[in-house]
């Protein structure tokens, strides 16, 4: 046994160093290019590097030696990247202190990654088309916003009730829907949509559509998120605040999606977006694996809805309504079904996009949309496609198998 | 002989006003190849949606086991142990070649959300056995499949995509396997390998019983123990192949007249 993993770690110390010095160039040139995106202010530098970044990156795509020289330092220092990646997403907001708008823009980037990510579990993994996900969005934030206001519960609490609510209206939606596919599906889900929206401008516990105002802030070791914080003798603006609330939930997102598409789960919803008749004669429970997703999607949904309305202190119907359903729907499209890394770059991009062209005023949907239809001509899997899965570690060391890695 | 491990008795199916399968009856023993033949539109491939699951039948009784499955869901009818494969095969085409036979393990898989997320140290070695047991199947049929594990399995050639699917209907280890029109669309080499196949799935699966809808009779001729025949969705004769085949009654069936 000794002896077997000692070849294995054959190459030298050099090449080691090397590879270990790749995957953090590779790391820090791709995130200097998004934090670059996200900080500029000139419109055309931002619209530039977008483009450049993306054509970088479907240019090493196509490239398979390329790609294979970037992706092996990657997928080999994987704890390496998991700790570095994790600092500068600590460390990235703390130059930007004077910038209390970018802060608020990367806020919004991660509750959009969590709606990406959860909308993803549905269309991406299972192949459920779900046209109405601003609905769990909705759910989770009003659910969350009314039980802080009515009865005085912590955010805390109100978050993890506010996520099971809107598991359970996925739920509610998941069972109906069985009965229908495709097209038919789509109609269902843009009915809910619908429905969640004309409900919650029209009950009365709800504020019709004037909303709900004041949200009291989330407390933290006794401390309102909404005060500024002082770090190291600096004042910063209470944007940071929830920058690192977002990122907590956001870290605790990605691991569950991680961990669930590596779990029979996840190849279950593969699975079943695949061929729904084969996954049923192979054992499948179908029905149970379709309301999972349903759940799981709308309980990631009620946390980012929950997010949302604590950091913004008002919501109203119009937060939630078709618009946003589609915005979310073109971030899991865009960046990459069924990929966790996709749907993060696609949630990036349609988020920071708007506010970087603001100056396009009215014309910045158009522009959005144009990106959208040329990203589906040229690249339709999306900007990180989803890959085949691989069992690193769990094969057997056998002669015959296909080991070009490891 | 031993006690059959499946059955069907008076199985009737009707759509509407038409009937397509009209009071079948037939017994599947352990180790045995039975192969349904007939023309297009006989109700072969309605036979094997009734028995999956994919319809309830409208009267009869399938039993399996000792038991009447009628009218359970194809999920808990595979779970038992009854798999099956695809005309027009039906492989999950975006997913590798091993995932494929993976998910072919559902029938057998105790999955259990609370431990994909706490226990993954369990579920990797649950997980790591699976694939080994996945890898050792596929390398019975096929050493490149084995090989290339990794490959989109909507690039396989149509000979292995018949392979890989026969691979997941035995990943669960089933006790009754259905095989619908494996050599559709294959030329004679290809046919002969997948006989060889299908003699090599028998004793693979000591004691596995094999249902075999095909078009092909040479590939009926050598390799089923019992031929039933059916037209306009009832059987018109049972018997070994060559009984069978000199039967009158199957001759008017298949060409119109009986020479």
């Amino acid at each position: 046994m000794g002896a077997v993993t000692m070849h294995d770690e054959s190459p030298g110390k050099t090449a080691y160093l090397t590879r270990k010095l790749a995957a953090l160039g590779i790391l820090l040139t791709s995130s200097g290019a998004v934090y670059a995106i996200a900080v500029l202010k000139n419109q055309w530098i931002v619209l530039g590097l977008s483009v450049l970044t993306v054509a970088a990156m479907i240019m090493i795509d196509r490239r398979p030696t390329l790609k294979r020289r970037i992706g092996e330092p990657l997928r080999q220092e994987r704890g390496l990247l998991l700790v570095s990646a994790t600092v500068l997403a600590l460390a990235a907001p703390l130059p930007l202190r004077g910038d209390p708008y970018t802060l608020h823009v990367l806020v919004m980037v991660g509750i959009s990654m969590i709606l990406a990510i959860g909308l993803n579990f549905q269309v991406g993994s299972t192949g459920i088309p779900n046209l109405g996900f601003a609905a769990f969005y909705g759910v989770g934030a009003y659910a969350s916003s009314l039980l802080a206001i009515r009865f005085q519960l912590s955010f805390w609490l109100a978050i993890l009730l506010a996520a099971a609510i809107a598991a359970f209206f996925g739920f509610l939606v998941g069972v109906p829907s069985l009965k229908t596919r495709t097209y038919h599906l789509a109609l269902v889900s843009i009915a809910f949509g619908l429905m969640v929206y004309i409900l919650l401008n029209n009950l009365a516990f709800t504020g019709g559509p004037n909303g709900v105002k004041d949200i009291p802030a989330p407390f933290l070791l006794g401390q309102s998120l909404f005060m500024s914080i002082r770090i190291f003798g600096l004042t910063y603006p209470m944007q940071l605040n929830f920058y690192y609330l977002v990122a907590f939930f956001l870290a605790l997102t990605l691991a569950a999606a991680h961990c669930l598409y590596h779990s029979k789960v996840g190849l279950f919803w593969n699975a079943v977006r695949e061929d729904e008749v084969a996954a049923k004669c192979s054992g499948i429970n179908v029905s149970a694996v379709k309301i999972l997703a349903f759940c799981v999607g709308a309980f990631f949904a009620g946390i980012a809805g929950s997010l949302y309305a604590h950091y913004i202190g008002y919501i109203s119907p119009e937060n939630f309504n078709m618009n946003v359903s589609l915005l979310i729907l073109g971030m899991v499209i865009m960046g990459g079904m069924d990929s966790i890394q996709g749907t993060c770059a696609g949630a990036f991009l349609l988020t920071i996009a708007p506010e970087k062209f603001r100056a396009l005023t009215d014309l910045r949907m158009v522009a959005a949309g144009l990106i959208i239809i040329l990203m589906l001509m040229f690249r339709p899997a999306g900007i990180i496609p989803q890959r085949i899965r691989e069992y690193r570690g769990l094969l057997p060391l056998g002669r015959d198998t296909d080991t070009d890695h490891e | 002989m031993s006690e059959p491990i499946f059955s069907v008795q008076d199985l009737t199916m009707r759509f509407g006003g038409l009937t397509a399968v009209d009071r079948v009856s037939f017994e599947l023993y352990p180790n045995q190849i039975l192969a349904v033949i007939g023309p297009n539109g006989a109700g072969k491939t309605t036979v094997f949606n009734v028995v999956t699951g994919l319809y309830a039948p409208s009267e009869g009784a399938i039993r399996f086991k000792g038991s009447t499955i009628n009218g359970l869901a194809p999920h808990l009818i595979a779970r038992r142990g009854i798999k099956r494969t695809f005309q027009q095969s039906r492989l999950f085409d975006n997913l590798s070649v091993l995932d494929n036979v993976l998910v072919g393990m559902a029938a057998t898989a105790r999955h259990n959300l609370g431990k994909a997320i706490l226990r993954r140290d369990l579920l990797a070695r649950e997980l790591s056995r699976d694939i080994e047991h996945a890898l050792e199947l596929l390398g019975s049929f096929s050493r490149e499949m084995r090989t290339s594990h990794r490959k989109r399995a909507g690039d396989l050639t149509p000979g292995d995509r018949r392979k890989l699917e026969i691979c997941r209907a035995l990943a669960s280890d089933p006790t009754v396997l259905l095989l619908d029109e494996p050599a559709a669309g294959m030329d004679p080499s290809e046919t002969a390998e997948l006989m060889e196949d299908i003699l090599k799935v028998r004793t693979l699966k000591h004691g596995i019983g094999i249902i075999l809808i095909e078009h092909d009779m040479s590939v009926v001729r050598q390799t089923a123990d019992v031929v039933v025949v059916l037209s306009y969705g009832k059987i018109i004769a049972t018997g070994s192949f060559a009984n069978v085949s000199s039967d009158p009654a199957v001759q008017e069936a298949y060409l119109g007249t009986s020479n």
